[in-house]
C-alpha cells in the first residue's frame, strides 16, 4: 500500500535499542556501592560502640567487623534469614503483576508457620508439616481471593485483616492444643549434608576454605572470602526447595503464555479480557501461588526448629513486600533484593552473637537497622516501576 | 468469491438490554452482510456501544437472539460448530450465544476498541498473540516462531509493523493497526471498529479507510460506529442510526445527504447560535516563551522550545495528535508542572505581568485564569463530592471571587475566615451556577457521581466561568459529551471571546478546533511545527504538520 | 387500608433505601458476618474436643460487663484510646491514606509522654515547677501528641515525596517503635528510663509527676475510668468540626478522594499528605499520653498500647471515618476489649477470639459490595415484596 509510506516513514518506526550496559560495568557499579552501604554500616557501628563504651581502635575495630561482613557463617546465616523473604517476596511478585495487592502475606506466613508444627506434631513427620502449610497458605489466600477479587473488597484492608485474623486464631489455636505462648516440640525438618554424598561428598570436604588457612598469604586471603559450598551446604530441604523455586518462578512469569497473561492483566485487564482471558481466574492463580511460597517460608520459619512460639513471624512477610518492590516487580530483582535485605537483618544480630560488635551495644538499637534500610530502599523505588492496574479490583462492567 | 456481497453474514434480532432501571437498548434489530461495511451511526449514549459489547459477548443481552450464516457457521473451529449448531436454525442462519469474550473470539467476531485494549508494556508481536499465544512444548512461548507469524499476518494483509516493538513506543495511527492486526490473527469474521477514527488525523483516517476497503476485498465484515457524519458517508456500504437505544433509521451514502443524517441523528435540528464577532484592539495577553519540559526518563524533553501568543479576543487552538505534549504543555502552564526552562507571562491587564514559572498552581488559578482540565472525571471533578462541594474547588482559594459572582457589591457573608468554611456562600454560589447553566440535578446537594457527564462539564464550566475570567485555558471541553451541551460550550467560549477574554483551546477534535478557533498552532512531538489563521486554512498541510511535524514536499519547494 | 398506613409503608420505604440507612445496614452486616463466622469457629473448636465453655463465655464475655457498673465503666475505659486510634486511622482515610502505623505511634506517645511526666520534668531544674502546675497536664498530653505526630510525619514524607507506600512504611515503623520500646524502658542494663528501684522494674518508666496524672471519676466505681474520656468526647466534635466545617478539612477530604483534581484545583497535595499523616500520628499519641496519664499507677510499661491501634483500624472502618460515629464504634470496641481482659483474667478461654472476631469485623467491612449486595438481598428485596403485597392487598380492596 502507498499509503503507509506516506503516514509512516521508515525513521519513524524506532528499532528498539539493544544495547544493554556492558554487564561488567554494571556489577562493578553495584559492588562499589553495596561496599559503600557497608562501610557506612561500619562507621555507624563504631559510633554507636562508641557511644557505649571508650571508642576502641579504629583499625582494629574495621578489620574485625570486615572479616564478620564477609565471613562464610555470615552468607550462610544471610540465607536462612532470607528465604523466608524471598519466598514471600517471589510470591508478592505473582499477585501483583497479576494486579492484586496482597499485605495479607505476613498472615499467611504465620499460618504456614503455625500449620507447618501443627502437622508435624500431629504426624510426626516433618513432610506431613510442609504439606499442611501449603494447605493452610492455599485456603487462608483463597479469602484474600473472594474478597478482594470476587467481592472487589479494598485489597489492602483485606490484606490487614488477614494478618490481624492469622495473629489472634494461630494463638488461640496454640493455646487451645499446647499452651499460651508456644507449641509443643515437633519433628523438625532435615538438613541435607553435600559431605556426605558418594563420590563428589570428599571432594567437596577436600576443598573446603578451612582446609587452606595455615597456607601463608593464600590462607589469609581465604579468611576474608566467604567459601560457596559451604554457604549452601547443611541447609534444610525447604531452603533447598525455595532456591530450585528461583529460575522455576522466573521461567513461568517470563517464559511461559500463564506468565504473560498474569503480567498482561496487572497492566491492563480490560486488554486482556477483551483477548479471551479469564482475568479473575488468573488473579486467583496468582493469588493462590503467593499464598503457597508465603507459608512456605512460613514453615522454613519454625520448622528449622520444630518449634512455633506466638507471633513468631516478626515483619519477614512485610520485608518480603519491600523486597519485592525493590527488586522492581521481577523475580530476580526480588531475590536479590531479599538476600540484601536477610544480609543485614542477620548482621544486626550476628556480628555481636559472634564477637564482632562489643556486647555493651543495646540489641534492640541493631535490630532497627534494616527496617530503616527498608524504609531507605523504598523511598529510593518510589512506585516507579509498580503494575498500572495494581490494587485495583477488575470490574468487567466499567468502561 | 462465489457469495455475493448481499449475503447475511450476521444477524442480531430484537436485542434488549437494560442496567438497573436504565434501558440501554430496546428491541434492536441489524444485520450485516458479507463482504460489507456497515456504519452505525448515533450521538453518545444511543446505545452503539452496548450493542457492540453484546456482539463481542461482554455483556449478555436480557433478550432477544445473534444468528450467523451457514458458511460462517462451517468456518468455525470444531467446537464451537457443534456447541452452536443445536440452536435455532431459521433461513440458512444459526442462533449462536455468545458468553464470554473468548466465545466471541472463536466465533470470528472481532472488535478494534476505541480506547486501545492494548498492553503498553508488552511487545507488538505479544500484544496479538495474547490470549492464543505460540508455544513449543506447550508450555514455553516460542518467540522466533511468534516474531515470524506476525511478520508474515502483516505482510499478508499490507500492514507493515515491527513485531518486536514495544506498544508504549508507538505512535496512535500504528497501535490501531497492532488491534487490527489482532483481530485478523484471531481470523476474525466480523471486525467491529468502535468510533476508530477519533483519534486519527485526517490523513491516518483515509488510510484506515484504505485498509478497511482492504478487509473488505479479503471478504471481511464491518462495523463502523461513529458519531462523526462525514465519515461513514465515505466509507460505509450501509449506514444505521441509532438513538436512544433504538434503530431509528437505515440509509445508504448514495440515497442521504449530511443535513439528513444530522437530523437522524439528533432527532430535530441543530443550529449553532454563536457567532465569532469581528473585533479590533488585540493586545497581548498571554505569552508563553520558550517553554520547555524536560523528560527525566529520556534525552528527548517532553516539551520543547514552545512559544506562542494569546491576544485579547482571540481563540488560539492548539492542535495535534493526542499525545505530542499537549497534556504536558496544559499542566505546565497551570503550574501542575515545573518547566526547566522559558517564560509564562499572562498580562490582565496593561502594564501588570504575571510570571507563572515562579508561581504554584494555587496563585496562578487565583490570578483571573478559568481552567478545564482534560479529563474531568479524574483532574475536574471530586466525584464522591456534591455539587456545592465541587463548585468550590474553583474558589477555595479566592472565596473573594465566589462572593463577587454570587453576591455582587453586596458582601453579605464574612469570608474572611482562615479557618472555616463558608458554607452560605458556598451554597449561594453553587445554586446560581447550577441555575445559569442549567445543570440538571435534582439539588445542590446531589453527588456529582450521580450526574450525566454533560452535567458534570456544565459544573466545570460554570464555576470556571464565574471567576470572570480574562484568560481561557481549555482543554477537550467537549470530550465525551451530546451534541447539545457541546453547542453550549461553544456558545459560552465564543461569547467569553467576544467579550474580550484570549482563550487556549486544546483539542484533540480538529472540527472543534477549526470552528472555534481564530488562530490554530500545531503541536507535534512537543513542538510547535506550525501555525495558520482560521482564514488561511490548508486541511492537508495540516494533516501533514500533526502527523509528521513539517510540511509536505511541494511546501518547502515552493 | 387506611391511607395512613400507606403513608407509613412509604415512609418506610424512603427510609430504607436512603443511603444513610444502606450504610448503616451494611455496617451491621459486616458486623453480623463477623459474629456468625466466630460463632462457626467456636462450634468447630468445640466438636474438635476442646473445651470452650459457653456458659463462661457468656458470663465473663457479657454479664459482667453489660450488668455491672464497673463493667460498664471499664468498657468506658478503654473507649477513650480507641476514639483516638480510631480517628487516627479515620482522618488518614479521609485524606487517602492507610495508616496502620498507629499502634506504633500511640506507643511512641505513651512512653514520650511518660519519659517527660516521670523523668525529665522532676529532674530538669528549670521544669520542676511543672511538677505542681496543672499547665502539665496538658504539656505531656502534648509531647505524646507530637512524638506520635513525628512517627507519623516520617511515613507521610516518604510518601510525598519518594511515592513510598504508606502502608509498609507504618508497618515499617511499627517495628522500629517496637525496638525503640525495648531500648528505652525494656532492659534493666541499658535502657536509660527504665525504672530501676522497684523490684518488678522490667519494662516500665518511673511514676509520672502528680501535675501530669488523670483522676479516676469515681473510684468506687472503677479505679480504671478516669476524665480523658471527656478529652476524647471534645476531641472527636473538633474533628467532626475539622473534617466537613473548615478549609482543611475540605482540603484534605478533596486530596483523599481524588488527589488529580485536588491538585488541578490548586490544592498542594503532598502537604496534606504530611499535614494529614501528621494529625494522625499525633491523635494516637495523645491517645497514648492518656493511656499513661489515666492508668493506675500512672507510668509507662511494656505492651500497656495492647492492640488498641490495630483495633483503630476497626473502629474508623465500622463508623466509615466520620468523627462522630468513631464514638459510637469505640464505646463497641471497647466493650469488646473489655471482655477480652475479662476472659483472660478468670477463664481459660483464649481470650484472643475477641481479637479474632475483630479482625473479622475488619475483613467483612472491606468489602462494600458484599455487604450492599446482602443488603439488597435482605432488605431491599423484602420491601420490595411487601410493597408488592400491599399493591394486591389495595387490588382486592378495591374490587370487593
Amino acid at each position: 500500500m502507498t499509503a503507509e509510506a506516506v503516514a509512516y516513514p521508515e525513521q519513524q518506526i524506532k528499532p528498539i535499542e539493544v544495547s544493554p550496559p556492558s554487564t561488567r560495568k554494571k556489577l562493578a557499579k553495584y559492588t562499589l556501592m553495596l561496599v559503600g552501604i557497608l562501610e557506612l554500616y561500619a562507621i555507624l557501628m563504631f559510633m554507636l560502640t562508641s557511644m557505649f563504651e571508650s571508642p576502641p581502635n579504629i583499625v582494629t575495630f574495621h578489620i574485625n567487623l570486615w572479616q564478620g561482613f564477609l565471613s562464610t557463617r555470615t552468607f550462610k546465616e544471610t540465607l536462612i534469614w532470607a528465604l523466608p523473604i524471598m519466598m514471600t517476596a517471589m510470591g508478592a511478585t505473582f499477585n501483583e503483576r497479576a494486579g492484586v495487592i496482597n499485605i495479607g502475606l505476613e498472615g499467611i506466613m504465620l499460618w504456614g508457620a503455625w500449620a507447618a508444627i501443627f502437622f508435624s506434631f500431629t504426624y510426626n513427620n516433618f513432610w506431613a508439616g510442609i504439606i499442611g502449610a501449603v494447605l493452610f497458605g492455599v485456603a487462608i489466600s483463597l479469602i484474600h481471593a473472594v474478597m478482594s477479587i470476587t467481592f472487589k473488597a479494598d485489597q489492602i484492608v483485606v490484606g490487614v485483616a488477614i494478618n490481624l485474623f492469622a495473629i489472634g486464631l494461630t494463638s488461640v489455636l496454640t493455646a487451645l492444643i499446647w499452651r499460651p505462648g508456644r507449641s509443643d516440640y515437633a519433628p523438625k525438618v532435615e538438613t541435607v549434608n553435600f559431605y556426605s554424598f558418594p563420590f563428589i561428598g570428599p571432594i567437596l570436604e577436600a576443598i573446603q576454605f578451612s582446609r587452606f588457612f595455615n597456607i601463608p598469604v593464600l590462607g589469609t586471603i581465604l579468611r576474608f572470602v566467604p567459601d560457596p559450598i559451604a554457604v549452601l551446604n547443611n541447609h534444610n530441604y525447604i531452603l533447598y526447595l525455595g532456591l530450585v523455586l528461583i529460575p522455576i518462578s522466573h521461567f513461568l512469569l517470563f517464559g511461559t503464555p500463564f506468565g504473560l497473561r498474569i503480567r498482561a492483566i496487572g497492566e491492563n485487564p480490560q486488554a486482556a479480557a477483551t483477548a479471551g482471558i479469564a482475568v479473575r481466574k488468573y488473579q486467583y492463580i496468582a493469588v493462590v501461588i503467593s499464598g503457597i511460597y508465603a507459608s512456605l517460608g512460613g514453615a522454613f520459619v519454625t520448622l528449622r526448629f520444630g518449634l512455633f512460639t506466638e507471633n513468631v513471624i516478626q515483619g519477614e512477610g512485610f520485608i518480603g513486600l519491600v523486597a519485592m518492590i525493590f527488586g522492581k516487580w521481577t523475580i530476580i530483582g526480588a531475590v536479590l533484593s531479599s538476600v540484601f535485605f536477610g544480609y543485614f537483618i542477620y548482621l544486626s544480630s550476628g556480628l555481636k552473637l559472634y564477637g564482632r560488635l562489643s556486647q555493651s551495644i543495646p540489641d534492640p538499637l541493631l535490630k532497627i537497622f534494616p527496617y530503616v534500610i527498608a524504609m531507605v530502599a523504598l523511598a529510593l523505588i518510589g512506585k516507579a516501576k509498580a503494575p498500572k492496574h495494581i490494587g485495583k479490583p477488575y470490574d468487567p462492567t466499567e468502561d | 468469491m462465489d457469495t455475493g456481497p448481499n449475503q447475511v453474514a450476521i444477524v442480531l434480532e430484537n436485542i434488549s438490554k437494560s442496567f438497573g432501571k436504565v434501558r440501554a437498548l430496546s428491541n434492536v434489530t441489524i444485520k450485516v452482510n458479507e463482504g460489507e461495511i456497515l456504519a452505525l451511526l448515533g450521538e453518545n449514549g444511543a446505545g452503539k456501544s452496548t450493542l457492540m459489547k453484546i456482539l463481542s459477548g461482554l455483556y449478555q443481552p436480557d433478550s432477544g437472539r445473534i444468528l450467523i450464516s451457514d458458511r460462517w457457521l462451517s468456518q468455525l473451529p470444531e467446537s464451537q460448530r457443534v456447541k452452536n449448531q443445536n440452536g435455532d436454525i431459521t433461513e440458512g442462519l444459526h442462533e449462536i450465544t455468545i458468553s464470554n469474550p473468548r466465545e466471541g473470539m472463536l466465533l470470528g467476531i472481532g472488535m478494534v476498541y476505541q480506547h486501545f485494549q492494548l498492553v503498553e508494556s508488552l511487545t507488538v508481536a505479544e500484544n496479538i498473540t495474547l490470549g492464543d499465544e505460540i508455544v513449543k512444548s506447550k508450555f514455553v512461548i516460542d518467540d522466533e516462531l511468534m516474531f515470524e507469524t506476525i511478520r508474515t499476518l502483516s505482510e499478508k494483509y499490507g500492514l507493515p509493523i515491527d513485531p518486536k516493538a514495544k506498544v508504549e513506543d508507538l505512535p496512535v495511527g500504528l497501535k490501531q493497526r497492532v488491534e487490527i492486526l489482532k483481530q485478523l490473527y484471531r481470523k476474525a469474521n466480523l471486525i467491529i471498529f468502535d468510533e476508530p477514527t477519533a483519534v486519527l488525523t485526517p490523513l491516518e483516517v483515509e488510510e484506515l479507510f484504505n485498509t478497511m476497503q482492504e478487509l473488505k476485498k479479503a471478504g471481511k465484515s464491518m462495523i463502523f460506529i461513529s458519531h462523526k457524519l462525514r465519515e461513514p458517508l465515505a466509507i460505509a456500504d450501509r449506514i444505521v442510526v441509532m438513538r436512544k437505544g433504538e434503530v431509528v433509521g437505515e440509509t445508504t451514502p448514495s440515497t442521504t445527504t449530511m443535513a439528513d443524517l444530522a437530523t437522524m441523528v439528533v432527532g430535530k435540528k441543530i443550529v449553532s447560535s454563536a457567532e465569532r464577532a469581528k473585533t479590533q484592539t488585540h493586545q497581548v495577553l498571554f505569552e508563553v516563551r520558550g517553554l520547555t519540559l524536560e523528560n527525566p526518563s529520556s534525552p528527548k524533553p517532553l516539551l520543547n522550545n514552545i512559544s506562542f501568543k494569546v491576544h485579547t479576543h482571540e481563540i488560539l487552538g492548539i492542535a495535534g495528535i493526542e499525545g505530542n505534549g499537549q497534556t504536558e504543555m496544559v499542566d505546565t502552564l497551570v503550574g501542575l508542572r515545573k518547566p526547566s526552562s522559558g517564560s509564562i507571562v499572562f498580562s490582565p491587564h496593561e502594564g501588570q505581568t504575571v510570571d507563572f514559572t515562579s508561581l504554584s498552581t494555587q496563585e496562578i488559578l487565583n490570578s483571573g485564569i478559568a481552567y478545564i482540565p482534560e479529563d474531568r472525571g479524574t483532574q475536574g471533578l471530586v466525584q464522591d463530592f456534591n455539587i456545592t462541594e465541587n463548585v468550590w474547588l474553583a474558589f477555595h482559594g479566592s472565596p473573594e471571587t465566589a462572593q463577587k459572582y454570587a453576591e455582587g457589591q453586596q458582601k453579605t457573608h464574612n469570608i474572611q475566615s482562615k479557618i472555616f468554611l463558608p458554607l452560605q456562600l458556598m451554597k449561594t454560589t453553587s445554586s446560581k451556577i447550577v441555575n445559569t447553566f442549567n445543570v440538571k440535578a435534582q439539588s445542590i446537594n446531589q453527588q456529582i457521581k450521580n450526574l450525566s457527564g454533560g452535567n458534570q462539564q456544565k459544573v466545570i464550566l460554570g464555576r470556571e466561568f464565574a471567576k470572570n475570567p480574562k484568560l481561557v485555558i481549555a482543554s477537550q471541553p467537549t470530550r465525551g459529551v451530546d451534541i447539545g451541551v457541546m453547542e453550549q460550550v461553544h456558545t459560552n467560549l465564543i461569547n467569553l471571546r467576544n467579550e474580550g477574554a484570549g482563550i487556549v483551546l486544546v483539542s484533540a477534535d480538529l472540527d472543534e478546533i477549526l470552528k472555534l478557533a481564530d488562530r490554530i498552532v500545531i503541536l507535534y512531538e512537543g513542538q510547535i511545527v506550525g501555525e495558520m489563521n482560521s482564514g488561511e486554512l490548508d486541511l492537508e498541510e495540516l494533516s501533514h504538520l500533526m502527523i509528521s511535524g513539517t510540511y509536505s514536499e511541494e511546501e518547502n519547494t515552493k | 387500608m387506611t391511607e395512613h398506613h400507606q403513608h407509613s409503608k412509604k415512609q418506610l420505604q424512603s427510609i430504607v433505601t436512603h443511603p444513610r440507612t444502606e450504610q448503616l445496614f451494611m455496617t451491621l452486616i459486616s458486623f453480623f458476618l463477623a459474629f456468625l463466622s466466630v460463632a462457626l469457629i467456636i462450634i468447630v473448636l468445640q466438636n474438635a474436643g476442646f473445651d470452650i465453655s459457653m456458659d463462661q463465655l457468656y458470663r465473663y464475655g457479657v454479664r459482667d460487663i453489660i450488668f455491672t457498673s464497673s463493667g460498664l465503666a471499664n468498657t468506658l475505659y478503654w473507649t477513650t484510646p480507641l476514639i483516638f486510634t480510631g480517628l487516627s486511622v479515620g482522618i488518614a482515610f479521609r485524606a487517602g491514606l492507610f495508616n496502620i502505623g498507629s499502634q506504633g505511634q500511640m506507643a511512641m506517645g505513651a512512653v514520650s509522654a511518660a519519659i517527660w511526666a516521670a523523668t525529665i520534668v522532676p529532674n530538669t531544674t528549670f521544669l520542676t515547677f511543672l511538677a505542681k502546675s496543672p499547665l502539665n497536664l496538658v504539656i505531656t498530653m502534648f509531647i505524646g501528641g507530637i512524638v506520635g505526630g513525628l512517627w507519623g510525619y516520617i511515613p507521610g514524607k516518604l510518601k510525598a515525596n519518594f511515592g513510598a507506600h504508606e502502608v509498609i512504611t507504618t508497618i515499617l515503623m511499627n517495628l522500629v517503635a517496637t525496638n525503640m520500646l525495648q531500648f528505652l524502658v525494656g532492659s534493666r542494663t541499658y535502657s536509660p528510663f527504665v525504672n530501676r528501684s522497684s523490684v518488678d522494674a522490667y519494662g516500665q518508666t518511673e511514676v509520672i509527676v502528680k501535675s501530669a496524672k488523670i483522676e479516676p471519676i469515681n473510684p468506687s466505681v472503677s479505679n480504671f475510668l478516669n476524665y480523658s474520656i471527656f478529652i476524647a468526647l471534645v476531641i472527636a466534635i473538633v474533628m467532626h468540626i475539622v473534617l466537613f466545617r473548615t478549609r482543611f478539612g475540605y482540603r484534605l477530604r478533596a486530596t483523599g478522594l481524588n488527589p488529580t483534581a485536588a491538585e488541578a484545583s490548586g490544592i498542594n497535595t503532598k502537604k496534606m499528605t504530611i499535614q494529614a499523616m501528621v494529625l494522625s500520628g499525633a491523635l494516637a499519641g495523645i491517645g497514648g499520653a492518656l493511656l499513661v496519664q489515666g492508668t493506675f499507677p500512672y507510668r509507662y510499661n511494656l505492651g500497656m498500647e495492647s492492640t488498641l491501634g490495630f483495633e483503630g483500624i476497626a473502629v474508623a472502618l465500622l463508623a466509615q471515618n466520620a468523627p462522630l460515629p468513631i464514638i459510637i464504634a469505640s464505646l463497641f470496641f471497647g466493650y469488646l476489649h473489655q471482655s477480652k481482659v475479662n476472659l483472660d483474667v478468670n477463664t481459660d478461654i483464649p481470650a484472643d477470639l475477641i481479637f479474632v472476631f475483630q479482625a473479622l469485623v475488619i475483613l467483612f467491612a472491606s468489602s462494600p459490595y458484599l455487604a450492599r449486595l446482602l443488603y439488597r438481598r435482605m432488605i431491599l428485596d423484602k420491601t420490595a415484596k411487601n410493597k408488592s403485597s400491599m399493591l394486591q392487598s389495595n387490588q382486592q380492596e378495591e374490587e370487593s
